[in-house]
């Protein structure tokens, strides 16, 4: 149930603060495959992928504070962290993506946690990892590219209009459609809305 | 100042590239500050948000390495035994009137030379203390290498043992203080090595460990030393000195730490070969 895993990956954090090496041990036991997953995809590499996780999780256990659970849930926050690690890796001594923070902060995460959307959507988007890359291959190629060279390969706005050879503004129109595409399809894929068309 | 009537479109799109932790994505001023009003512009990033958290499993599953696990672990238990050494801070007491009046005195020259020899004790017991710190750093890395590779060891054993033909496997029973225990000895009685795992064998008292005895015509030879974890498990490679088929019989003691030449603790594991 997701709820209760939430719950436990919640506890497991507060032990972390504890120091207790248990917590980080079941932490990884529940996220090292999806976290490596993800950072593989990113770096298309298996030591640096490795490397990135094993940062990720002793970044948490030096700072479990990072994680506060009105800032959604545990599994979505951590592999945000190793998203953006992953995307540091790639880009070396680039500019680091670095997580929301500074002004912006307070209203993403007001906004994340705020009661505007309604919980039986968020549950909606319970989908698995094979539906959203299915959601994300069907898309128009020209949403699916900018969704792929911005989350997975990490590239600038400025970046993609340089490669793509499009207007800034046209890679940010893209980016926000390509979003509400992907969300749309997300929702008619949630169990709920497939038994309302059934 | 009039509003723009185009920032709603063009907060709207920035939150997007935001959500998606697109690399250097920024949200100007008046974004911002159009945002915090906007309760569609709050809910859309809310949903982006829960978009950009499918794309993460939107992946292709993959496995890390077994070691992964183990080096993090270790790294974890490095970094709690060697704790961050607190920065070394200057004195916070107020002070005191005669070192007032004293500085007071003092030439500009002067204060500015005492200063300096301030931050150069300042610097030194600094680095001292770093020099200490990494100095108990690399040796408590040295030691978690070490041992490292005695586990690494163990298991290439383990692994050959339980891959030669003629493997038994002998029930140990708890006994003593430690009736609930158990144990299981593989071995090959032809061959000098064995291993044994326990389960439910508390850890032993600070300054204590287990040892395991050979026992032929009556005579204990130590198989080893070992410890167990919280969960009772322990294992221990044994190596023999004559095939493990001469023996009669196996026992565990325990004994203080770094073992005894002959059993004087009391047994909580025995087994008949």
């Amino acid at each position: 149930m997701p709820q209760q895993d939430d719950l436990v990956d919640e506890l497991l954090v507060e032990g972390l603060r504890r120091r207790d090496e248990r917590a980080l041990a079941a932490l990884y036991d529940r996220h090292a495959r999806a976290s490596y997953s993800l950072a593989l995809r990113v770096l298309g590499d298996h030591q640096r992928a490795e490397d990135v996780v094993q940062d990720a999780f002793l970044k948490l256990w030096r700072q479990p504070d990072l994680y506060r659970a009105n800032r959604g849930r545990f599994a979505a926050w951590f592999l945000q962290l190793v998203r953006n690690r992953s995307i540091d890796s790639l880009r070396s001594n680039s500019r680091e993506v670095v997580p929301p923070a500074g002004a912006w902060a307070d209203v993403f995460w007001a906004s994340v946690a705020s009661q505007d959307v309604d919980p039986a959507e968020v549950a909606a988007l319970a989908v698995d990892g094979e539906e959203v890359a299915r959601a994300i291959e069907e898309l128009a190629p020209e949403l699916r590219s900018v969704i792929e060279m911005a989350y997975y390969g990490g590239y600038s706005q400025s970046e993609i209009s340089k490669e793509l050879r499009v207007p800034l503004g046209t890679v940010k129109t893209r980016i926000r459609t390509a979003m509400l595409r992907l969300r749309e399809a997300l929702v008619a894929l949630a169990p709920g809305e497939r038994a309302d068309a059934g | 100042m009039r509003a723009d009537p185009d920032i709603h479109r063009r907060t709207s799109e920035d939150l997007a590239s935001l959500a998606l932790g697109l690399s250097g994505a920024s949200l100007s001023d008046e974004s911002l500050a159009h945002a915090k009003e906007c309760a569609q512009c709050r809910r859309e990033l809310a949903e982006h948000a829960q978009v950009a958290a499918a794309l993460a499993i939107a992946v292709s599953p993959a496995y890390p390495s077994g070691a992964l696990r183990g080096r993090i672990l270790d790294a974890a238990h490095l970094e709690s035994v060697v704790a961050p050494t607190p920065v070394a801070s200057t004195s916070q007491s107020t002070p005191t009137s005669w070192w007032s009046a004293l500085w007071r005195q003092l030439t500009p020259a002067a204060a500015l030379a005492a200063v300096a020899v301030v931050i150069a004790v300042v610097v030194s017991v600094a680095f001292a203390v770093e020099m200490s710190r990494l100095t108990l750093a690399l040796e408590s890395e040295r030691q978690a290498r070490r041992s490292l590779e005695a586990r690494v060891e163990a298991y290439e054993v383990v692994v050959a043992e339980l891959a030669r033909p003629g493997l038994m496997v002998l029930e140990l029973q708890g006994t003593g203080p430690a009736s609930t225990a158990s144990g299981r000895l593989y071995l090959n009685p032809s061959s000098t090595t064995a291993v044994l795992a326990t389960n439910g064998l508390q850890p032993a008292e600070a300054g204590r460990v287990y040892q395991l005895w050979l026992i032929r015509d009556g005579q204990r030879t130590s198989g080893g030393t070992f410890t167990t974890d919280s969960t009772g498990t322990g294992t221990l490679v044994i190596t023999a000195p004559h095939p493990l088929s001469v023996y009669q019989a196996v026992g565990v003691t325990i004994e203080p730490a770094g073992g005894s030449p002959g059993p004087t603790g009391p047994r909580v594991l025995a087994g008949t070969l």
